[in-house]
């Protein structure tokens, strides 16, 4: 695991050798990434430029200096950079000895390296996990970039003029001082909309985040996106198999039981995330399978109402972990807060969980820690599973108008939730977008976004560029039946730019490597090959993943209904964080002022204190002032 | 898949009058029509304007593009636009309703009644809202959501005179018509029939009626003329424009002996009126009451220094020393030593117009005008412009995909 960076120049200054400091500050942005070790090395392409490669690292696989980065090929002179773990690693050493290949560490860097010099850019479709990597290729004078399939590993870039360069985190391209600070209203527009900016956009102008599945080749000057990876566009039909739903189930569950496995593989200590969650306890489950020497780390709070530790504790007995409960205080959170806000790469209505339970995982010990997260996307786990295919069903039977008029008519009625608003905005047809799904997951409506932002930078909105990637993600998802369509989009549009951008951010602000064995590409591919309802049926919730666990696992987690891990936000803002948020709102700061009307901002304030809107409506406002203050003020 | 209806920003336009004559509300209103079609390119737009006065035969044929225009005319009657008027509002639910002269705002209960969730604008030229307007129109007027006026000085009566808030006022000021791009330069067609530039000729652009005989200032020009000529021998002056106040204008110079110094051409268009620019040295209009001044931008386009009085509008199209010189209301004096220091130096003249020329195209092209519009377009009715823009850029993407 690393923060890996670099940049190419068309023309160095300084005499041709032009700085080194960009690339040192990128590295120095990082060091939480990778404390353990740090390197760059300089290229110069022969068709001119220099080109600099550098990366800062996270032992986990071969703590020698062996794996040190940035790494060469000794045989082809290509150079790698490399964030990410690949499970798959031992399988395709031992392919590549079996070709001759000769390895001086025991780390799945130099695995990477050989297989690029064997089989070119058809490694990546071998790899099994995630990653994010350039990969400088001589003979070929291309950078190659490239980023896992489902998005868990991030990989940012610009194209400045007559510069390319790259990055683990946007803040690092800030910080490299060759990307301009300038607030992309893009990015700004579809944080309003989901609480997280959608790729490839970012928060930051002429910064673009490389969309998961994809990589990028970089030569003489130009860059070349494509897509070598997606979700599958159907489930599998049944052919009248009659052994066709066990075989599929098995199919699945030898897939989730390789995935976890995989990640138990690890030099230096290692643990599972248990919440006391279905889906934390199917893979402690599975992990239970494959090692003796589990351990497992549950945060608590102080106070009653939010201790959640009995369940995991009995999940804990029943697999024989070494168990550990970290007991945290609301006013050890508080304390927190400033700290995990300004780790946020980009501004998240989420992310403060993982920030915490990341924190206090590191400190008892651990540096990797195995996650449920992709539980609740591929088995059917949110309410909209089943609402999502209900506004399908009436958008294709019911006409326009009558949905209009049954919109007018029950809107008073469907109050001021953040529910009953958006399914008010739906049925009067006011939502702009192609698909239901995303009316679920807004957060503000287009009409009070387009409210709120100042005209000038309204008209700057290139939704063209949103357009194209919720039209692939619609075509993608055609041919699937109604549940997992749902899977589709949660996978497509909510995991992949909010729980693994915050995922990723919040577990590195601490060195701790998170793996998330549920999202391993083949666990989705099997998940999305059954058809949906069958991951509905039945009284238990997530039965698929439940009966991958291989045994029976303690009633009360079986019977609990879907709960998030909640701080008691609601309470913390109108109580103790009240005033550094009424603070903070009450200055924007130019950037926000010449972007958003900022009496919009004040007015959704008093909404609140008025109970008439949820609390993450302020609190986005909340994190996005301070992290316009943090990286885009100067 | 399911199958949502694109989203337009649906506009009416209700106007005095856009074709059948020539004169500046009909040239904005024109203009108007042109940048908001030139919107439509990036926001799905249905554009719909209503003519008082222009009848079927006044309007364009039928226009291709991403926004064509749903004209209606008066045909008999007004009436008859009214209830043209009254039937659209009630089907087609526009965004915005924008009136382009205050004396239509009557109108405006009608508009609220059908359209109930339109924003209602109107559009101020200037005379028109700068004494304290009475009746129908002025118990209207604190109802209407918006305003554009072309001129910081219109803006402000309608707060002080009219008492309307200034936050409901945006200033937009005109531009040039994109065609006008020709410009008649030494070698170029409309150049054949013209004599060069002499150093010599004084130019007036301006309507000729009864009703704006003072306030445009012609009189004074002919005025302070004799001073002009006696200093600048050779010096000529020539108006164009036409109207119903064209006799009593030459009878003027007659009484003035000034026949053979000043040339009346009446109304000239086209061609033919940026000939007279082209000719001209120095463009003076020494006006009190314009509301913007689209003349002025149409002569620094051609690169003249413009002398004209420090009053209504007029500073904030016309830099004093800079793209032209100003002089007080009313004194043929100044106004005479002004027109004698400009024809008397050829450098200063080019300075000045060259300036004027810059300012045009850094501030008043056309380009500028429709985007203050999109602008105004985008703080009056965001959801509809947000919600068409997003509409369209899903059908685009949709259809570049089948496409491919």
């Amino acid at each position: 695991m690393c923060g890996i960076a670099g940049w190419w120049e068309e023309r160095p200054s300084e005499g041709g050798r032009g700085s080194a400091e960009p690339l040192a500050a990128m590295l120095r942005q990082m060091v939480a990434r990778g404390p353990d070790d740090a390197g760059s090395t300089e290229i110069q392409p022969r068709a001119g430029g220099l080109l600099r490669l550098g990366a800062r690292r996270l032992a986990i696989q071969d703590l020698s200096p062996a794996g040190h980065q940035p790494m060469e090929d000794p045989d082809s002179g290509s150079w790698l950079v490399f964030n990410g773990e690949i499970y798959n690693f031992i399988e395709l050493r031992g392919e590549l000895e079996g070709r001759g290949c000769r390895f001086r560490s025991q780390g799945d860097t130099e695995v990477l390296l050989a297989g690029y010099r064997e089989w070119g850019e058809g490694v990546i479709e071998r790899l099994r996990g995630m990653f994010a990597f350039a990969l400088w290729d001589p003979a070929r004078q291309t950078l190659l970039v490239a980023r896992d399939r489902l998005g868990v590993k991030p990989l940012y870039y610009a194209a400045p003029a007559g510069r390319f360069v790259f990055a683990s985190e946007l803040r690092a391209l800030l910080a490299s001082g060759l990307v301009p600070r300038e607030l992309d209203v893009n990015g700004l527009d579809s944080f309003l909309k989901f609480g997280a900016v959608q790729e490839p956009a970012t928060m930051v102008r002429g910064v673009r985040l490389l969309p998961a599945g994809c990589l990028l080749r970089w030569k003489e000057g130009a860059a070349s996106v494509e897509r070598y990876w997606d979700l599958p566009s159907a489930s599998l039909p049944l052919n009248g198999n009659p052994r066709a739903r066990a075989e599929r189930i098995e199919a699945l569950q030898a897939e989730l039981d390789s995935a976890v496995r995989m990640r138990l593989l690890s030099d230096v200590p290692l643990g599972i995330f248990l919440s006391g969650g279905l889906d934390s306890t199917v893979v402690a489950a599975i992990a239970a399978r494959h090692s003796t020497r589990l351990k497992t780390f549950t945060v608590t709070f102080a106070e009653e109402e939010f201790a959640e530790g009995l369940k995991a504790r009995q999940v804990a007995r029943l697999l024989e972990t070494e168990h550990h409960e970290i007991t945290v205080s609301q006013g050890d959170l508080l304390g927190t807060l400033p700290a995990a806000v300004a780790a946020m790469d980009q501004p998240t209505v989420d992310g403060i969980n993982t920030y915490v339970v990341s924190r206090v995982t590191k400190q008892a010990g651990v540096t990797v820690a195995l996650s449920g997260l992709g539980g609740d996307e591929q088995f059917a786990g949110y309410r909209s599973f089943r609402l999502v295919p209900q506004m399908e069903w009436a958008e294709q039977r019911v006409p326009n108008w009558m949905r209009r008029a049954a919109g007018s008519t029950i809107s008073p009625f469907l109050g001021g939730s953040s529910r009953g608003q958006k399914m008010a905005l739906w049925l009067r047809g006011q939502d702009a977008f192609p698909h239901p799904f995303y009316v679920s997951r807004l957060i503000f409506s287009p009409a009070q976004i387009a409210r709120m932002l100042r005209p000038e930078r309204l008209l700057e909105i290139q939704f063209e560029v949103f357009a194209e990637e919720f039209d692939r993600q619609q075509r993608l998802i055609a041919k699937h039946d109604p549940v997992n369509r749902v899977s589709c989009f949660e996978l497509l549009v909510y995991l992949r730019n909010t729980l693994l951008r915050d995922t990723d951010s919040m577990s590195m602000a601490h060195s701790l490597e998170v793996r998330v064995p549920l999202l391993d590409h083949r666990v989705t591919q099997q998940a999305l090959l059954l058809p949906g309802p069958w991951k509905l049926e039945g009284r238990q919730r997530k039965s698929l993943l439940v009966a991958a666990a291989g045994r029976a696992l303690p009633p009360a987690i079986l019977r609990q209904a879907k709960r998030g891990f909640e701080f008691p936000w609601d309470q913390w803002l109108r109580g103790k964080l009240r005033s550094a948020v009424e603070t903070a709102l009450a200055e924007p700061g130019p950037v926000l002022e010449s972007a958003i009307h900022w009496p919009e901002v004040r007015s959704i304030w008093s909404d609140f204190q008025a109970g008439r809107c949820h609390w993450s409506r302020v609190w986005m406002f909340y994190v996005l002032r301070q992290w316009v203050a943090q990286n885009l003020t100067a | 898949m399911s199958v949502r209806r694109d989203q337009r920003l649906r506009i009416f336009l209700v106007g005095t009058e856009f074709f059948r004559s020539y004169g500046g509300i009909q040239y904005i209103n024109r203009l108007l029509v042109r940048a908001f079609r030139e919107l439509g390119r990036n926001t799905p737009l249905d554009l719909e304007a209503f003519s008082f006065i222009d009848g079927p035969e006044h309007f364009p044929s039928a226009e291709q593009g991403d926004c064509a225009v749903r004209w209606h005319g008066a045909g008999r009657s007004r009436g008859e636009i009214v209830w043209q008027l009254t039937k659209r509002l009630a089907s087609a639910r526009p965004d915005l309703v924008l009136f382009t002269h205050v004396s239509l705002l009557p109108l405006e209960e009608l508009v609220r009644s059908l359209a109930p969730g339109a924003r209602v604008a109107a559009l101020a030229h200037g005379t028109e809202v700068w004494q304290r307007l009475q009746g129908i129109v002025a118990r209207v007027l604190p109802r209407v959501d918006a305003f554009a006026c072309p001129s910081a000085f219109t803006a402000q009566k309608l707060a002080g005179v009219q008492g309307i808030h200034p936050d409901r006022v945006t200033v937009i000021p005109h531009g040039l018509d994109p065609d006008w791009g020709e410009e008649c330069t030494a070698g170029s067609a409309c150049q054949e029939e013209m004599p060069a530039r002499t150093g010599r000729l004084l130019l007036s652009v301006t309507r000729l009626s009864r009703a704006d005989r003072e306030g445009k200032g012609i009189e004074l020009v002919l005025q302070a003329l004799p001073a002009v000529i006696e200093r600048c021998p050779g010096a000529r002056y020539m108006v164009v424009g036409g109207g119903g106040d064209l006799p009593q204008m030459a009878e003027l110079v007659r009484r003035l002996g000034l026949e053979g110094r000043t040339e009346l051409t009446g109304a000239r268009r086209n061609d033919a009126l940026r000939r007279a620019y082209a000719d001209a040295d120095v463009f003076v209009l020494p006006t009190q009451v314009e509301g913007f001044g689209v003349v002025f931008l149409e002569a620094m386009y051609h690169r003249l220094p413009v002398v004209a009085v420090r009053a209504s509008a007029t500073p904030e199209v016309v830099e004093d020393g800079v793209t032209g010189v100003l002089v007080s209301p009313g004194d043929s004096g100044e106004l005479s030593a002004a027109l004698i220091a400009l024809l008397s130096d050829g450098d200063r003249r080019r300075a000045l117009g060259e300036a004027g020329r810059q300012r045009v195209d850094r501030l008043y092209r056309f380009e500028h005008f429709a985007g203050r519009w999109e602008r105004w377009l985008a703080a009056q009715v965001p959801e509809a412009v947000y919600a068409a823009r997003q509409s369209s850029a899903f059908t685009l993407a949709r259809a570049a995909a089948g496409a491919r």
